[in-house]
C-alpha cells in the first residue's frame, strides 16, 4: 500500500519542527524590534535600559555585523538591519538576545526609539504617481496592435484590482543556530531555499560558504512564503548566535510574522480589448502593476510569470503586455503559489468575462472561441504542444452532465429571490519550469546500506507537499524495494550543494530526476554485479534479471534473492554503493532582453468547476459543488497530487473569496491574527467535491511520466469568484455586469448585489446608472 | 506562584507554575512535549488542541480546548491527554490510522491538534449531543489540505469505544479525579511572575472571601477565552485573577415554569445541550453553530459573552430581543436587571464593585413569536460578525405585534433598535418600505469602518438582514 512517508511522525507529534528542541541546553532567544513606521529615519536608538534587564544577553544591531549589511540574492539590495532609516511597517531594526522570549519582549519595551517620518508611497496609484518603479518596464509584444484595434468591431478599456493574500502557514517563520567548533555555523532553516540562505549567511558573517551548514527537516508549510521570506530572519539568527557563541532560536509570533513578512502581490491592471461580434479577441493592450513592497525581492520574476500567463489558454494573435513592479513602503511582497501566474489568469478570464456581457453571450462560447489550437505560439515566443485542455473542456461543457447543471441553475434561481445560484469554469495552462533557465538544476546522493536499505539526499525541501514520498516512490520504482526501505534525509547543505529553492512546481521533476539518475548508476553497478553473483551461486545462465519486491529474479523468477543479500555481497566484492545525480531540464532557453524563447518544459493543465450559493443580502456564500479535471500525469502517488490539488484550490478560493489584506493609512498591516485574516475552515468545503485526471500519459512530462502539480490547481479557485459573480448577475437576468470587486468578501458582494438591484429598481441603462454614482 | 497536580496521559504530575501560565506553556515548555503544536496563540486556529478530562457534576467529561489561552491553573485536578498520550500500545489510534489511510496529512503542524479534535468527537459521540457534522473541526484550521482528505478520515457515522480510542488505563484515571480534593496552593518565593494569584473557589461563599481578600483588585475568569487572549496577545496581566469556572451555584441549568436560568458559569456547550430551551425557542439551535469553534464552546460561558460586552457579541443579540435579564448578586446584594439595561457604554457595563452574574433569565412569553438570528462575516464558520441582528415578533390580523429587533457591530455596545422595531408595530408585511427603513437606521446609528468592513457596508447590512428575517419568516409561514 501507498502511504506518505512523512506521515506516520506527524500523527504521532514526534516530528520535530524547529521551535521542538527541548533538547538543547543554554538555548536563548532572538527578538527584533519591528519598526512602527512606513518610513522614517531613526533619530535615536538607546538600548541601554534593556540591557539592565536580568537576563538580557546583548542588543545587537547594523554596527555588529562581522561581514557585509547585505542580505539580497539575485538584486542587492536589501540589507540586514537599517543603518539610520526604516522603509516599511515591521522591518527590524534591531535584535535582543535574551534568555526567554518574556524577557525578550520585555526588552524590546525598554528600548527608546526616535523617528522622524518622512514621505511614503504606499498604494499602486501613489507609485504610479511617483514613477516609484523596480527597473524599466518589462515588455513582451507581438503583432500590429493598433491595426488590430482597427478591425475591431468592439473596443472596452477597463482597470481592475486584484488583491493580494497573507501565506499563513500554520508554522511561522522561524530558525535555529549555533556555531560549530571549527569555525563555521550551523543554521537549521525554516526556508525553501537552502543555498540562498546558505550564502547570504557566509556573507553576512564574511565566513566562507563552506563554513555554513544549513540544514532542513521540514517546513510546517510555506507555499512560496520561505522562498526568499525565510532569509532575513535565518540571517539575523544566525548573526546573533555567531556573535554570542550561544546556541540561539527565533520563531516568530503569528502578529509578528503577518505584520513583518511579504505577501501575494497586489496587482492594478488596465487594459484594452478589441474583439469580434463573436468574441474572437484581435488585440490587447495591458498595463500589469504589482506592488513589490520595498526591497526587489523575487518581485521581477513573479511580474514576468504574471505577463507570461495573460494569455492563459488563449491565442491573442495581436498583444502587448507591459509590466511594472512598484517600488513602495510595505513588506517587500514575495513568492506565493502560483507565483504571478494567478494574477495573470484572474485578468484573462476577467477580461473576457467582461466581453461575454458585452455581447450578451455565455463566457464559455468566448473562452472557446479564442482557445490555442495546436502549434499556436504563445507572446513569448513558445509553441503550444500537447494542448490537451481545450479538446477536454469542449468535452465537457458539451455533455449532458454539464448542460443539465446549468440548466438547473438558471431554473432554480428564477424562483429564488435572495439566495441565488451560481456556477463557472476556469481552464488552465500553467508553465511548468523555473522561468531564470539557470535554476533548473539539481542533484542528490544515493546511498545503499548492507541490509538492503537506502538513504536519499536531494536539494528539495519537504513543506507538506509529499516531495520525499514522491521521491522515494521514483527509488522504489527503479530499485524495486519496498516504501519502508527508503529514507528521505532532511536538506542538507553538506550533502547537495548549490541547491534551487524548491519552487515553481518543479520540486519533484528536478530532485525526482535527480536522484532517478544516481540510483540508475548504483543499479547498473548491481545489475552488473548480480549476473556473476547469481551465476555462481545457483551455478546456471542467468536471463531476465529484475529487482522486484525487496528482492532479485532471474530466469522467470526461478532463481530468487533477497535484495540485502545482494547489496551485501556487492560491498564485499567491492561495488560503490553511492552515487551523485545532477539533472538540468533540457530544451528550455529564455532570453530575457526580449522577452522571447522556450522558458517552461512543458505546460500543466486542466479545467476547474464551482458551484456556489450566494446569499445576496448578507454577502456570504456556500460552495455548493467543485469539479476538478487535471492532466496529472503518471503520477508518482496519485493521493499525494490529489492532496495538492484540493490544497491548492481552497487556497485559490480564499484568496479569490474572503482572505483579504488590509492595510491602514500609514502603511501598517491590520490583519495581524486568524481572527481578522479568515483562511477557509472544513465547513467552507462541499462534500461534492471531485478530482479526476484527464490522462496517465502526457506527451511531454517529467520524472518516470510524471507532471509538476504544486501551483496549477489554485488557478481553479477563480471559478469560485466568477461562481459568485454569475450568481449575482442572475438577479439581472445576466445582462448587466455587476462589477464585483476581487476579492469577493461579502462586503463586496453586497455592493455588487445592491448596485444590480439599484438599477433594475429605478430602470435605468447600466451606462447612465455608472454616470449618476460617478457623480 | 502555585502549586498544581494533575494527570498527563496518564501520568500524575505536580508542578510549581506562575499564574499566568497557559496550559501551552506548561506541556511544551515545562513538560517538554512538542508535539501540541503554538501557531496563533489566540485560540483562532487549532493547532495546540489538547484534551482535558475534569469532573463536572460527578461525572468525567472530555472536551478539546485551545491549550494556547486556557491558564494551566485550570487544569489542577483534571487530566490532559495530548497527542503523545493517543497512540495504543506504539500503534495507531484509529483516528490516526485513518488519517494516514486518507492521506489527510500534508506538512503535519497542523495535525496533532486534529488528532485531539478528532477523537474528542468520537468520545462525546456516544456521551452527549453533539454536532453531528464536520462543523466539528471548524475550530482546526489546515492550510494544506483544502481539508477534503480530512473530511473523507472524519467518518462522523463511526462509533468507536473509548478503549478504542484512548489507552484503557486513562479511565482508571476518572475515578482518581472524581476523588480528587486538594486545592491549589498559592506561595511565594524569589521567582518573577506576571500576575500573582489565581484562585479557584469551589462555593460562592468562598468567591466573597477572596474578592475580599484581593480588596476588589481582581479579574473573573471562567472558560478564559477571553481573559487568555489578553494575556497572550495584548500582554495584559491583572494582579489577581479569580477562576469562578467551579462553583456549583453558578452551574445550574432551571428549566422553571415562566422562565429558564442559566448560571454564569454554563458554557455554550451546555446551553446548547439544554433541550427544554432548545425546543422551546428553536432559534437557539440555528445560533449556535455559528458561534465560535467547537473549542471555544467548550469552555466559554454566556454570561461572559454578556460581560465582555463586545459591540460585536452574537448571543447578546439574540438574548435582547427575547427581552432576557441577568441576576446580579454580591456578598451583600442581589438584583435583577434587564440585559438591554446593563450596557452603559463601549465596553462598560453595569456591574458593582463585587457584583457577578449569578445568572441568565429567559423569560417564556415569546413561544409563539417569530425568533430569529443572522450574521454577517467574512467567513460563516468561527468569525466575528460585522453586523449581527434578531428578531422577535408576532403576527395578529396581519399585522406585526411586540416586534423588537436588535443590533450587533453597529453601535458602542450590541443594541435594540427602537426606530426600527416602532416603525414595524400595526404595520402590514406589505407597509414595509425599504426607503423609509434606511432612512431610519441611519437616523438611530453611526457605525464605523474598520477590519470588518466599510459603514456603507454596515448600512446596508442593518437594511438587507430585515428582509433577509422577513424572507424566512415568509417562507417558515
Amino acid at each position: 500500500m501507498p502511504y506518505n512517508i512523512n506521515s506516520v511522525a506527524h500523527l504521532e507529534g514526534k516530528s520535530q519542527f524547529i521551535g521542538d528542541e527541548n533538547y538543547i541546553s543554554n538555548l536563548h532567544v532572538a527578538k527584533c524590534l519591528l519598526s512602527k513606521y512606513a518610513h522614517a529615519r531613526i533619530k535615536k536608538l538607546d538600548y541601554s535600559k534593556a540591557l539592565e534587564i536580568e537576563g538580557v544577553v546583548c542588543v545587537i544591531t547594523y554596527k555588529d555585523i562581522p561581514g557585509e549589511n547585505q542580505i539580497g540574492h539575485v538584486v542587492k539590495d536589501e540589507p540586514l538591519l537599517p543603518v539610520d532609516e526604516v522603509f516599511y511597517v515591521g522591518q527590524p531594526i534591531c535584535i535582543v538576545v535574551a534568555k526567554s522570549s518574556r524577557i525578550a519582549e520585555l526588552a524590546i519595551s525598554q528600548i527608546v526609539i526616535e523617528y522622524e517620518e518622512l514621505d511614503k508611497i504606499l498604494t499602486i496609484d501613489d507609485a504610479i504617481k511617483e514613477q516609484s518603479f523596480y527597473i524599466a518596464p518589462k515588455v513582451i509584444t507581438r503583432g500590429e496592435l493598433n491595426k488590430s484595434f482597427e478591425e475591431s468591431s468592439f473596443i472596452i478599456e477597463d482597470v481592475l484590482e486584484i488583491g493580494g493574500q497573507e501565506h499563513f502557514y500554520m508554522e511561522t517563520q522561524r530558525c535555529l543556530s549555533y556555531r560549530d567548533d571549527s569555525g563555521g555555523i550551523y543554521v537549521k532553516s525554516a526556508t525553501q531555499s537552502v543555498s540562498e540562505v546558505q550564502e547570504v549567511v557566509a556573507h553576512v558573517l564574511g565566513l566562507k560558504v563552506s563554513d555554513v551548514t544549513v540544514d532542513v527537516a521540514r517546513l510546517g508549510g510555506a507555499f512560496g512564503g520561505k522562498e526568499r521570506g525565510a532569509t532575513l530572519w535565518a540571517s539575523i539568527t544566525a548573526l546573533t548566535a555567531y556573535i554570542t557563541n550561544l546556541p540561539i532560536r527565533l520563531v516568530l509570533n503569528r502578529e509578528e510574522d503577518m505584520l513583518a513578512t511579504g505577501k501575494r502581490h497586489p496587482f492594478k491592471i488596465f487594459y484594452k480589448v478589441g474583439f469580434n461580434s463573436d468574441g474572437k479577441i484581435l488585440g490587447l493592450d495591458v498595463k500589469l502593476y504589482s506592488n513589490g513592497g520595498y526591497y526587489t525581492d523575487l518581485s521581477i520574476p513573479i511580474l514576468e510569470r504574471a505577463m507570461m500567463h495573460i494569455d492563459n489558454c488563449y491565442y491573442i494573435p495581436n498583444i502587448k503586455i507591459t509590466g511594472y513592479a512598484c517600488k513602495t513602503n510595505i513588506h517587500p511582497n514575495t513568492a506565493f503559489r502560483g507565483f504571478g501566474g494567478p494574477q495573470g489568469i484572474f485578468t484573462i478570464e476577467y477580461i473576457l468575462n467582461k466581453i461575454a456581457h458585452f455581447l450578451k453571450k455565455q463566457v464559455i462560447e468566448i473562452q472557446e472561441h479564442n482557445f490555442y489550437k495546436e502549434n499556436d505560439i504563445t507572446p513569448y515566443g513558445k509553441v503550444v504542444e500537447d494542448f490537451v485542455v481545450g479538446k477536454y473542456f469542449k468535452k465537457f461543457v458539451n455533455s449532458t452532465k454539464f448542460k443539465n447543471l446549468v440548466a438547473q441553475i438558471n431554473e432554480e434561481n428564477k424562483h429564488r429571490k435572495y439566495k441565488k445560484l451560481g456556477y463557472s469554469i476556469v481552464p488552465v495552462k500553467f508553465g511548468i519550469s523555473f522561468a531564470a533557465t539557470l535554476l533548473n538544476q539539481a542533484s542528490s546522493l544515493v546511498w545503499l546500506y548492507t541490509d538492503g536499505s537506502v538513504s536519499v539526499s536531494h536539494c528539495g525541501v519537504e513543506m507538506g507537499q509529499g516531495l520525499n514520498t514522491k521521491i522515494a516512490n521514483v527509488v522504489v520504482k527503479e530499485l524495486g524495494v519496498t516504501l519502508d526501505k527508503v529514507r528521505v534525509e532532511s536538506t542538507n547543505s553538506k550533502r547537495t550543494a548549490n541547491t534551487s529553492p524548491t519552487a515553481a512546481s518543479t520540486g519533484t521533476d528536478l530532485n525526482g530526476n535527480a536522484v532517478r539518475l544516481a540510483v540508475l548508476q548504483i543499479k547498473k553497478r548491481l545489475l552488473k554485479f548480480a549476473e556473476v553473483y547469481l551465476k555462481q551461486k545457483f551455478n546456471c545462465e542467468i536471463s531476465k534479471l529484475k529487482f522486484l519486491d525487496n528482492s532479485v529474479e532471474c530466469n522467470n523468477g526461478k532463481y530468487k534473492i533477497s535484495f540485502a543479500e545482494l547489496v551485501e555481497n556487492a560491498y564485499l566484492n567491492r561495488i560503490d554503493l553511492g552515487a551523485h545525480g545532477f539533472y538540468k531540464t533540457p530544451e528550455i532557453y529564455f532570453d530575457k532582453t526580449k522577452h522571447q524563447g522556450n522558458p517552461f518544459y512543458y505546460f500543466a493543465q486542466g479545467f476547474g468547476v464551482s458551484v456556489v450559493e450566494v446569499d445576496t443580502l448578507t454577502g456570504n456564500f456556500k460552495l455548493k459543488k467543485v469539479l476538478i479535471y487535471h492532466d496529472i500525469g503518471n503520477s508518482l502517488d496519485l493521493n499525494v497530487d490529489f492532496g495538492q490539488i484540493s490544497g491548492a484550490f481552497v487556497q485559490g478560493m480564499g484568496w479569490c473569496t474572503f482572505e483579504e489584506v488590509i492595510y491602514d493609512k500609514n502603511g501598517k498591516c491590520l490583519v495581524l491574527s486568524p481572527s481578522v485574516y479568515k483562511i477557509p475552515t472544513i465547513s467552507d468545503i462541499p462534500d461534492d467535491f471531485e478530482i479526476n485526471s484527464i490522462r496517465k500519459k502526457a506527451k511531454k512530462s517529467s520524472v518516470l511520466g510524471s507532471k509538476g502539480i504544486g501551483e496549477p490547481p489554485l488557478i481553479y479557485g477563480l471559478s469560485v469568484f466568477f461562481a459568485i459573480k454569475y450568481a449575482i448577475e442572475s438577479i439581472g437576468n445576466h445582462e448587466i455586469d455587476c462589477k464585483l470587486k476581487h476579492p469577493a468578501t461579502a462586503e463586496n458582494v453586497v455592493f455588487a448585489s445592491e448596485y444590480l438591484r439599484n438599477l433594475i429598481k429605478n430602470q435605468l441603462k447600466q451606462q447612465e446608472y455608472d454616470e449618476i454614482l460617478m457623480r | 506562584m502555585l502549586k498544581i497536580s494533575f494527570y498527563l496521559n496518564g501520568n500524575f504530575k505536580e508542578v510549581n507554575i506562575p499564574p499566568e501560565l497557559t496550559l501551552l506553556q506548561l506541556i511544551r515548555d515545562k513538560l517538554n512535549l512538542s508535539g501540541t503544536k503554538e501557531s496563533c496563540t489566540e485560540g483562532d486556529c487549532g493547532a495546540c488542541t489538547v484534551i482535558i478530562a475534569s469532573k463536572f457534576d460527578g461525572k468525567i467529561i472530555y472536551n478539546n480546548v485551545n491549550s494556547c489561552i486556557y491558564p494551566a491553573a485550570k487544569v489542577h485536578g483534571c487530566h490532559v491527554i495530548t497527542v503523545e498520550g493517543v497512540s495504543k500500545n506504539d500503534g495507531f489510534n484509529p483516528v490516526q490510522e485513518s488519517l494516514y489511510k486518507n492521506y489527510a496529512v500534508q506538512c503535519g503542524f497542523c495535525t496533532p491538534g486534529l488528532v485531539l479534535s478528532m477523537i474528542s468527537f468520537y468520545i462525546n459521540k456516544t456521551k452527549q449531543n453533539i454536532e453531528l457534522n464536520h462543523s466539528f473541526l471548524d475550530g482546526n484550521l489546515c492550510r494544506c489540505t483544502g481539508y477534503k482528505a480530512i473530511k473523507t478520515a472524519f467518518d462522523v457515522t463511526t462509533n468507536y469505544k473509548f478503549e478504542d480510542l484512548l489507552p484503557e488505563e486513562y479511565l482508571s484515571i476518572e475515578e482518581k479525579i472524581i476523588n480528587f480534593n486538594e486545592p491549589i496552593k498559592i506561595f511565594t518565593n524569589h521567582q518573577y511572575t506576571d500576575a500573582d494569584n489565581y484562585y479557584m473557589p469551589l462555593s460562592l461563599n468562598e468567591l466573597w472571601d477572596i474578592i475580599k481578600r484581593c480588596e476588589y483588585n481582581y479579574k473573573l475568569v471562567n472558560g478564559a477565552t477571553d481573559v487568555g487572549v489578553e494575556i497572550t496577545i495584548r500582554r495584559k496581566f491583572e494582579k489577581n485573577y479569580i477562576d469562578i469556572s467551579k462553583i456549583p451555584e453558578l452551574n445550574e441549568l432551571n428549566d422553571f415554569e415562566d422562565y429558564f436560568e442559566i448560571g454564569g458559569s454554563v458554557t455554550f456547550q451546555r446551553l446548547k445541550n439544554f433541550n427544554s430551551l432548545i425546543s422551546f425557542y428553536p432559534v437557539m439551535n440555528e445560533i449556535f453553530p455559528l458561534i465560535a469553534s467547537q473549542q471555544i464552546r467548550n469552555v466559554a460561558t454566556i454570561a461572559g459573552n454578556i460581560a465582555n460586552a463586545s459591540p460585536i457579541a452574537d448571543f447578546p443579540v439574540l438574548l435582547l430581543v427575547l427581552d432576557a435579564k441577568i441576576k446580579l448578586v454580591s456578598k451583600e446584594s442581589e438584583r435583577i436587571l434587564p440585559l438591554k439595561d446593563f450596557y452603559l457604554d463601549y465596553k462598560k457595563i453595569d456591574l458593582k464593585k463585587g457584583e457577578i452574574i449569578k445568572s441568565i433569565i429567559i423569560e417564556k412569553h415569546k413561544k409563539n413569536y417569530f425568533v430569529n438570528f443572522i450574521k454577517s462575516s467574512k467567513r460563516v464558520k468561527v468569525d466575528i460578525s460585522t453586523v449581527n441582528s434578531a428578531v422577535a415578533f408576532k403576527i395578529k390580523n396581519n399585522r406585526f405585534e411586540d416586534f423588537v429587533l436588535a443590533y450587533g457591530g453597529v453601535a458602542k455596545f450590541v443594541k435594540i433598535s427602537e426606530k426600527v422595531s416602532n416603525y414595524f408595530i400595526s404595520k402590514r408585511l406589505e407597509e414595509i418600505d425599504e426607503e423609509n427603513l434606511n432612512h431610519l437606521i441611519r437616523e438611530e446609528f453611526q457605525p464605523i469602518s474598520d477590519v470588518r468592513g466599510s459603514d456603507e457596508f454596515r448600512y446596508l447590512l442593518m437594511k438587507n438582514q430585515i428582509f433577509s428575517h422577513l424572507h424566512k419568516y415568509q417562507n417558515e409561514k
